[in-house]
């Protein structure tokens, strides 16, 4: 990577725009862009039903589980606003594109006739086959597309595991989400070499352009990541709706709770800043493939933040 | 009043054996809403200036919030109210516990102690009945033993606040110690208690809270619950490690003091650490009142039992000293408890005289002295040399009673005041400045000394809570110290206990309020409350001759920077900038005094 080429990723935030958007947020539009969310293993009955209290009481916009669930969520979130969120092929997207559009069309008809509100009530968050799609992205293309027929109209959003690919790719991969009919792209499943980071989710923003949603996902826990995450991937007002922008997390209360900080003193948080390499793909090596890693490295060394990588002191 | 208080005002003269029960300003009530803001608008309006904080002059109050007694989360807290004899400031000093509920439902919502007994007393108050009692035959005992026998002598189910023999000898920094092992710790309230000979507070009662708008504050409660249940700290760090999880934190941060703050990096951090802790010598959670949280710790060594050691406790006796024995911690610890002084400023004052003996500072005779008394020579990673020191400051004996002076007093003793790590003369906390440029600020500013309670900027600094912010950074930061100043002036004067705000924002500490008293309460008008307090507090410390000079900090945190860790390099270079943008952001004018416009807005003119 000569300096010619080098990019500085997003990791640093005019104040102003910050102010901004955190005086345009209220508790209730922060939680509209919410998919509360909770993928783990051993989830019981009674955490499911804390999130869909949580949901219903602030107005989130979807409550993100397993499938497996689709026997139980639909009936605790009839007859509200909230819409049931299911993974499809989570986490690594490696099935057939067959069995990722069966278990996603299996999802859709299961959740309907069990809610008995008909169609609209759905989202469904496929992962994308990443090792397919670096040598084809038509593979991905044709599986997105299979998924997306087979939710029968429910929005599709799609996992591409942005921590996996290059610059390069991640716009790539946008494209042919876009391309297929998905609704959404969804930098991560939480489970990745690292989350949601503005720098990603501006570069999947530009990517598919005013059009296509974009959901932020991965390690999100306060207030001040999602300003920095709407700058990112929702500068534009009308950017800002459940439609085109969201934050998957697995804890809204301390979203929501923390927003209260910021509305005290907006500009002082925005100027107080953020120590760059935090929110920056690059520092985030060691679980990644040597290829991306040399990539980010040499980044790094070019960047002019780099004095805090020196003795990694922050 | 409608909620949250009980309008009653016990006001006892020692002096006169005499005690007269007067309603609650209900305006004072509602300006400084209770706890520390009550109590130091009392102490403003009682205290003659220059007057010495051991006389008898000088009131002890103990006062209690609007929320004690009530089901809120983290309720649990009691204020004493003092000019402090360890700096000179004015002291508000905070215990969590159960004696806040304890007094709050004797149906009192504050007790001002003026005078000086002609011998060793105990108050007794049982509901209506307030009682002073010979004390003589606890006078020595420690503050366990006292506890046990006060209970025994008037209700099984009574708080007790006492002092241990270091508050009756004058230890500076002496705590006032409730329910065995709570201490209101810093800046000498002990020795102030001490000093009126003063044993012991003893309460009972079965009064409970009034609360005006039931519905709501259950909403209220419910909400602050629910946040305190899901934030990342308190729902889990603190639960599951107490405090001491911040030890392995703070030091990847390069901002764990070590060794009289010469270095930020303690190597042998994990053997301290919490979960070092939770894998030897923990043996239960302890809770204070209305608190799920639960982050106290009982402990057993191999010898002993007891509570704590606490995170700054644990850095105080440890790491600032050099020391890795987390039993050796312990012990120490408990021997303060028991003793009864501050194990902070304890811990610094001994880190501070170790680095007077390897510098070579100690007369000879000093040198002999502490061989003699020690048995083993004061050099930083000595536990022994901990264990003793502590026992001879409790005792107040031989080199114990140059420790039990604070770190400022024995520095400038020996000539070397640039290593006290002191600011006003109270020793700074767990968290070396260097590394954290808001807590820098706030440790300058703070109106009782270096203090991390008074705005606890470690929070967005260190533990991302509300958020992360660049610690390295000056930006912005001084109107972040003023908001956490204002919002946690406000949060001990509702009785919560400050670790509310890892997961409460401004809002539900107004929510409570305004649901508990019935009265309408905005966060606006929240945080005017609190920044009406800290100016109070600033125009008592201008009235006592604090000015600008000492919004400082010490010659090492400005001057040298630290050697390694992942704070290396960093000094404090940008105090009197920083300074400059706090004042401005507090309508202060440059030499850190209250403008006259900004008096009027307070309604402090």
């Amino acid at each position: 990577m000569s300096e010619e080429t080098f990019r500085l990723p997003l990791v640093t935030f005019p104040p102003d725009a910050l102010v901004e958007i955190v005086e345009w947020l209220t508790p209730a539009r922060l939680a509209s862009f919410l998919d509360v969310t909770d993928l783990k293993a051993d989830t019981q009955p009674p955490k499911i039903k804390k999130m869909v209290d949580w949901a219903t009481r602030y107005g989130c916009a979807s409550i993100c589980v397993n499938p497996v669930e689709v026997d139980t969520l639909p009936v605790l979130l009839r007859g509200t606003a909230v819409k049931e969120c299911y993974v499809v092929d989570f986490p690594l997207g490696k099935s057939p594109i067959a069995m990722k559009a069966a278990q996603a069309a299996q999802v859709v008809a299961q959740s309907r006739a069990v809610r008995g509100e008909g169609p609209g009530h759905v989202e469904l968050d496929m992962v994308i086959n990443v090792g397919r799609f670096k040598s084809d992205p038509s593979y991905a293309r044709d599986e997105i597309a299979a998924v997306v027929e087979a939710a029968d109209g429910e929005h599709v959003k799609v996992i591409i595991r942005s921590a996996e690919l290059t610059d390069a790719e991640i716009v790539s991969a946008c494209r042919v989400a876009q391309e297929a009919g998905a609704h959404f792209v969804k930098n991560s499943t939480g489970m990745d070499a690292f989350g949601a980071l503005p720098d990603h989710i501006r570069l999947m923003r530009d990517a598919v352009g005013p059009a296509m949603g974009v959901k932020a996902a991965g390690g999100i826990r306060d207030a001040i990541d999602v300003v920095r995450l709407i700058y990112a991937g929702a500068l534009s007002p009308e950017l800002r709706t459940p439609e085109r922008f969201r934050i998957g997390t697995s804890g809204p209360i301390a979203i929501l709770s923390s927003l209260g900080w910021l509305k005290q003193a907006p500009r002082a948080w925005a100027e107080a800043g953020v120590i760059p390499c935090t929110v920056c793909p690059s520092n985030y090596t060691a679980k990644q493939r040597r290829e991306l890693r040399e990539l980010y490295m040499q980044r790094c060394r070019l960047c002019p933040h780099r004095a805090y990588r020196k003795d990694k002191d922050f | 009043m409608k909620g949250g208080y009980f309008g009653r005002v016990l006001w006892v003269d020692l002096t006169r054996r005499e005690a007269r029960v007067e309603p609650l300003d209900a305006q004072m009530a509602h300006d400084y809403i209770g706890g520390r803001g009550l109590g130091t608008r009392l102490l403003y309006d009682l205290l003659p200036p220059a007057t010495d904080p051991l006389s008898p002059a000088n009131p002890l109050i103990f006062a209690t919030g609007p929320l004690n007694g009530t089901a809120a989360p983290l309720s649990g807290r009691c204020e004493i109210v003092t000019r402090s004899p360890l700096t000179g400031t004015v002291l508000a000093s905070n215990s969590g516990g159960r004696f806040a509920v304890d007094l709050k439902q004797t149906g009192l919502d504050a007790l001002v102690i003026e005078g000086a007994a002609d011998a060793p007393c105990v108050l007794w108050i049982d509901g209506e009945a307030i009682e002073l009692r010979d004390a003589t035959h606890l006078w020595g005992l420690d503050t366990h033993q006292t506890t046990e026998r006060l209970l025994a002598e008037t209700h099984p189910r009574a708080g007790v606040a006492c002092i241990g023999p270091a508050g009756e000898r004058g230890v500076l920094y002496a705590s006032v110690m409730n329910d065995r092992d709570r201490a209101a710790g810093r800046g000498g309230a002990g020795a102030v208690m001490g000093a009126k000979r003063l044993k012991a507070v003893v309460v009972h009662g079965e009064g409970r809270t009034p609360i005006a708008d039931a519905a709501a504050f259950d909403a209220a409660r419910e909400e602050a619950r629910t946040a305190i249940g899901e934030a990342p700290v308190t729902k889990d760090a603190l639960k599951e490690f107490g405090t001491a999880v911040l030890v392995n934190l703070i030091n990847e941060y390069g901002g764990l003091p070590t060794r009289n703050f010469q270095e930020g990096f303690f190597p042998d951090a994990v053997s301290v650490s919490g979960e070092t802790m939770k894998e030897t010598i923990f043996e239960r959670s302890v809770a204070c009142a209305a608190c799920p949280v639960a982050c106290g710790r009982a402990t057993r060594t191999a010898r002993r039992s007891g509570e704590g050691p606490e995170y700054e406790t644990i850095w105080a006796l440890g790491p600032m000293c050099g020391v890795r024995d987390l039993e050796a911690v312990a012990e120490a610890n408990y021997v303060c408890n028991e003793m009864g002084f501050d194990t902070i400023t304890a811990g610094s004052t001994i880190a501070c005289a170790m680095e007077l003996w390897e510098r070579g500072a100690f007369d000879e005779a000093t040198r002999a002295q502490v061989r003699a008394e020690l048995g083993t020579e004061l050099r930083f990673g000595n536990a022994q040399a901990i264990l003793r020191c502590v026992e001879g400051i409790g005792r107040r004996e031989g080199f114990g009673a140059l420790l039990a002076e604070g770190s400022a007093r024995l520095a400038a003793r020996f000539g070397h005041p640039e290593l006290s790590m002191s600011v006003k003369g109270l020793e700074l906390p767990a968290y070396d400045p260097r590394a954290f440029r808001a807590m820098a600020l706030a440790f300058a500013t703070s109106p009782r000394g270096a203090c991390h309670l008074r705005a606890y900027m470690i929070g967005p600094e260190a533990m991302a809570t509300p958020g992360s912010i660049d610690r390295f950074s000056t930006a912005g930061k001084a109107a972040l110290v003023r908001l956490y100043q204002d919002l946690s002036a406000a949060i001990d004067s509702l009785g919560l206990c400050i670790f509310t705000c890892f997961a409460l924002n401004p809002d539900h500490y107004a929510h409570l309020l305004a649901a508990v008293t019935g009265e309408e309460w905005t966060t606006e008008a929240l945080l005017a409350a609190g920044e009406r307090i800290w100016n109070l507090e600033r125009l008592f410390n201008l009235r006592e001759g604090f000015s600008r000079q000492d919004d400082t900090l010490p010659w090492r945190i400005l001057h040298q920077a630290l050697p390694g860790g992942h704070s290396k390099a960093q000094a404090v270079t940008e105090l009197e900038a920083m300074l400059d943008a706090y004042y401005q952001a507090r309508g202060w004018d440059a030499a850190g005094r209250p403008t006259p416009s900004t008096l009027a807005r307070l309604g402090l003119a």
